[in-house]
């Protein structure tokens, strides 16, 4: 009942806010035109520091124009390199709300999502939000197809009084992923996330931020065979192809519940034009339980990330040129216990140990160049630099692998008035080349699945890529405020192994 | 001057970031055990002297094997993590019985043994091992076949018995039984008889009256559930109308025929488990069925545990004595693995096809003891370290299988 007044809450907040601006609008219109509005949110400046207003408090400065933006889209990538938990690729059909709608005193923003898709060819993993819950997967070799429906709503508000600002934000996203084939998973995740934010002139130009966050998520995660014959065996992965035997075989049923907190510290200039700094730091933990041994709590894992940006624009309103660095470290140190079998669905705990460490890092450099004109062309140069690391450590066996990359991205972008129109393109070239690549897991016999999925796994992420991505985005303003508008991007990725990805994104909407 | 201030803190927050990015917590190594296991020698001997001892340490969790031979003075020391252990001990031993120096094997084996804490001492029981060299069960086909359309099809499982011996033997008499206990359900039985017999809830036995079955050094007898050419009806199955004898129920629906002789039916029915959950046994009864039937049941007892209700269960079957059985198998799979059903001394270890209960990949395979090695005149010795685990090959293909 909560959760549906939750839910209800934030579809209200997330789209209904899209759709009650359209009357609160009109008169903003006259002011800055729709074609312009369109621009200057895409424009690679805007987003060159959107990053610096993820405080609700400072939603209030993100933009000075409202737009809102209803959409269709489908999304296709295929790779045949990648990490087998996550799959080869995905094909995507979705619906999208967006709107920010600035006052005089307010803002609120809001959005709504649905996506209705299938996941290609996922293996050792028969859990959901891979991402959250690695390595804590439940996991059979068999695999295939997953379908999923996931529903995002999110939504916020920012009040300006006197000078103080403050903000609050609500999102919501839940997931349902099921395969009608055996192994036929049935997993279902709701992910809530609560923020809110406080903002304070420190001088005439700047304002400084507080944000904090509170995070509740839960998966359901259920596994069927339906086949008289039985099925395959499952596995409670627990880090680098590792499995506890005690709970491998028929454990087809378990649950994640998880929480987290974040802290963010902001710094940023009211007008755009100066020094932007950002301090976050996010913590996020989940237990795991195996229903079928009487709710067993089996591992958890706490995940721990901090990252900090500071950047430089100068914006005088046509020319611009900018640097942006940023440095992200995440941290996930996995718990887990041993037990004893004392007889069908009776284990009990013996001991909890660390067993289980990735420390992720991502180092980036970037930056911006270009000019901006409203009736005229404008354009940009982007330039990024950046550095990554990822080290993972398991203990009893003693497992490890270590890899690190250099990656630059050079893309271009311009925007050109056509008639009433606005047409926006971009090209973007990126060069990935691994540094580092070491693996260890020497008690694995070589010819074991687990020893080919650790080693699939490893080339994917040791590989060295060249990525071309173009885009191309088409606008018309038509009556009363409302435009049309298609968006197409196209990725093609190029592995040093001779592998190949594509992604395909095409999207239609409607904006005012 | 403002403009100063703010920069050394955005500065100031970007250092701090990267301070911790730089820190990198490594795992610490798990806390270990110091475990001392005392040897208790078997009973009756005098002048023990152990050799050779390796003890083998299994966690369950992990399914990491530890070894040491780091033994003296009727004492292991190691250390080990936390933890659930398996462990098995083997070595050689020399002892004075009846004026003899008798030299010989001797075993130690504790399932379940739970580490924890800094420190520990654990006592094993040594008992003497030797290796058969009779009749041996060579292979059980259990798990059956399935049809081209998906379906399990029934009546094709097997027992072959080998002569293991460079003798005639006769296979008059031996009989095959089914566990009661499946080494996938652990309780807490009373009276615990497993140190001297074997529950067991189904008994076959072969007809004769001593010497109409000969079974020459390295030949071996089938004994199936239905002695039919199953490949008539499932063309995965297998041609059982060779079988030397076949299983019939008269008041089932079973099939019978008369080209194959039936064995005798001592006790319940005997069908095998197709997921391995149980424990086979080769024996002989010194005085027959009518004296196992009238002197050996068993009346025991325990508690089943439902959704956190106890059920105490009263319950009667039969027993054979350890010292009767000639040989012992215990089938199990991975996921559901509890417990051996038999003594140790019978049978250490357990054999599987399939690694998950109903695992599909089980169907068409057997359990079929390894060749030890093969005498001059082309004898085939079968190894029999009363240790399934390493004595089967598991998951075979099976012998009868075209």
């Amino acid at each position: 009942m909560i959760r549906l007044y939750i839910i209800s809450l934030c579809f209200i907040i997330g789209t209904g806010t899209a759709c009650a601006n359209d009357t609160t609008r009109i008169s903003r219109i006259d002011t800055t035109g729709l074609r312009e509005r369109i621009r200057i949110n895409n424009a690679p400046v805007s987003l060159f520091t959107d990053v610096f207003y993820n405080s609700p408090a400072l939603k209030y400065f993100a933009r000075n124009n409202s737009l809102t933006q209803l959409s269709l889209g489908f999304n296709q990538y295929k790779q045949d390199l990648y990490q087998v938990q996550k799959g080869s690729g995905q094909k995507v059909f979705g619906f999208e709300a967006d709107a920010y709608q600035k006052n005089k005193k307010d803002v609120v923003w809001g959005n709504a999502s649905y996506q209705n898709g299938k996941r290609y060819q996922v293996n050792w993993n028969e859990s959901s939000d891979l991402q959250l819950i690695y390595p804590y997967v439940m996991a059979d070799t068999v695999g295939g197809d997953l379908s999923y429906e996931e529903y995002a709503f999110s939504g916020g508000y920012a009040l300006k009084l006197n000078q103080t600002t403050l903000g609050i934000t609500g999102k919501y996203r839940a997931l349902i992923e099921y395969r009608n084939i055996d192994p036929r998973p049935k997993n279902v995740t709701s992910d809530l996330e609560i923020s809110i934010g406080v903002s304070h002139p420190v001088n005439r130009a700047y304002e400084i931020a507080l944000g904090l966050s509170a995070r509740k998520y839960t998966q359901d995660n259920q596994l069927k065979f339906f086949s008289e014959l039985g099925g395959p065996v499952v596995y409670h992965m627990v880090g680098m192809g590792v499995a506890n035997q005690l709970l491998t075989g028929n454990k087809l049923n378990a649950f994640y519940d998880g929480s987290g907190s974040g802290i963010q510290v902001q710094l940023i200039p009211m007008n755009k034009n100066g020094f932007f700094s950002s301090f976050a730091y996010n913590r996020f933990s989940f237990e795991k339980v195996i229903r079928d041994l009487q709710a067993l709590p089996v591992s958890d894992l706490t995940a721990t990330t901090i990252k900090g940006e500071f950047a430089y624009l100068k914006n005088n309103g046509q020319n611009h040129y900018g640097i942006k660095a940023s440095i992200l470290k995440e941290q996930r140190i996995g718990v887990e216990s041993r037990f004893d079998n004392r007889g069908p669905d009776n284990y009990v705990k013996i001991s909890s140990d660390k067993r289980y460490r990735n420390d992720r890092s991502d180092l980036n450099l970037a930056f911006i160049y270009g000019q901006q004109k409203n009736k005229d062309l404008s354009w940009t140069v982007n330039a990024n630099l950046g550095l990554l690391s990822n080290e993972t450590q398991y203990i009893e066996p003693t497992r490890s692998m270590e890899f690190s990359a250099i990656h630059t991205t050079i893309d271009a972008q311009f925007s050109l008035p056509a008639g009433q129109s606005l047409i926006q393109a971009g090209a973007g070239f990126t060069l990935l080349r691994n540094t580092k690549g070491t693996k260890s897991w020497p008690d694995l016999v070589s010819a074991s699945a687990a020893q080919q999925m650790l080693l699939t796994n490893f080339a994917y992420l040791t590989s060295n890529y060249n990525q071309l991505n173009l885009f191309l985005r088409w606008d018309r303003p038509m009556i009363k405020g409302m435009g049309v508008f298609l968006k197409s991007n196209w990725e093609h990725t190029t592995f040093d192994s001779f592998h190949k990805g594509n992604q395909c994104i095409l999207s239609a909407g409607i904006t005012f | 001057m403002m403009k100063r201030r703010l920069l050394s803190l955005c500065l100031a927050l970007i250092a701090i970031t990267f301070l911790n990015a730089c820190k990198k917590d490594k795992l610490q190594e798990l806390s270990l055990v110091d475990l001392t296991i005392k040897l208790e020698n078997p009973p009756g001997l005098t002048d023990i002297k152990l050799s050779d001892l390796k003890v083998t340490f299994k966690e369950l969790n992990s399914g990491k094997e530890s070894t040491t031979t780091n033994v003296s003075d009727g004492q292991v020391k190691i250390s080990l993590a936390d933890g659930s252990y398996d462990i098995n001990l083997e070595g050689n031993i020399t002892y004075q019985l009846d004026g003899k120096t008798i030299t010989g094997k001797t075993r130690a084996y504790q399932s379940g043994v739970i580490l924890k804490g800094k420190q520990q001492t654990q006592t094993m029981k040594l008992f003497l091992y030797q290796g058969g060299s009779g009749f041996v069960i060579q292979e059980i086909f259990y798990t059956g076949t399935v049809t081209p359309e998906g379906k399990q099809y029934l009546g094709d499982k097997y027992f072959k018995i080998y002569n293991n011996s460079d003798q005639i033997l006769y296979a008059d008499g031996l009989v095959i039984a089914q566990s009661k206990f499946f080494t996938t359900i652990k309780q807490d039985y009373k009276p615990n008889i497993m140190a001297d017999a074997v529950a067991v809830d189904a008994v076959i036995k072969i007809p004769g009256s001593g010497k109409e079955h000969p079974v020459a050094p390295g030949q071996s007898i089938v004994i199936s559930e239905d002695g039919i050419n199953h490949k008539e009806f499932n063309s995965a199955s297998i041609d059982l109308s060779k079988s030397d004898f076949e299983m019939y129920y008269e008041d089932s629906d079973d099939v019978d025929n008369p080209q194959v002789p039936n064995m005798e039916n001592v006790y319940s029915k005997l069908v095998p488990n197709n997921r391995g959950y149980a424990a086979y046994v080769l024996a002989r009864f010194p005085k027959g069925s009518a004296d196992f039937l009238s002197n050996y049941k068993y009346n025991y007892s325990y508690n089943e545990t439902f959704d956190g209700t106890i059920y105490p269960i009263d319950e009667s079957e039969y027993k054979i004595p350890n010292s009767w059985i000639i040989d012992a198998v215990n089938l199990s799979v991975q996921s559901e693995f509890q417990w051996i059903v038999t003594d140790p001394s019978l049978d250490m270890g357990w054999t599987f096809c399939g690694k998950v209960a109903g695992d599909k990949s089980r169907y068409g395979k057997s359990v079929k003891r390894k060749v030890l090695s093969t005498t001059a005149e082309g004898r085939q010795i079968l190894k029999d370290t009363n240790n399934s685990t390493v004595d089967f090959e598991a998951e075979a293909r099976p012998s009868l299988m075209q």
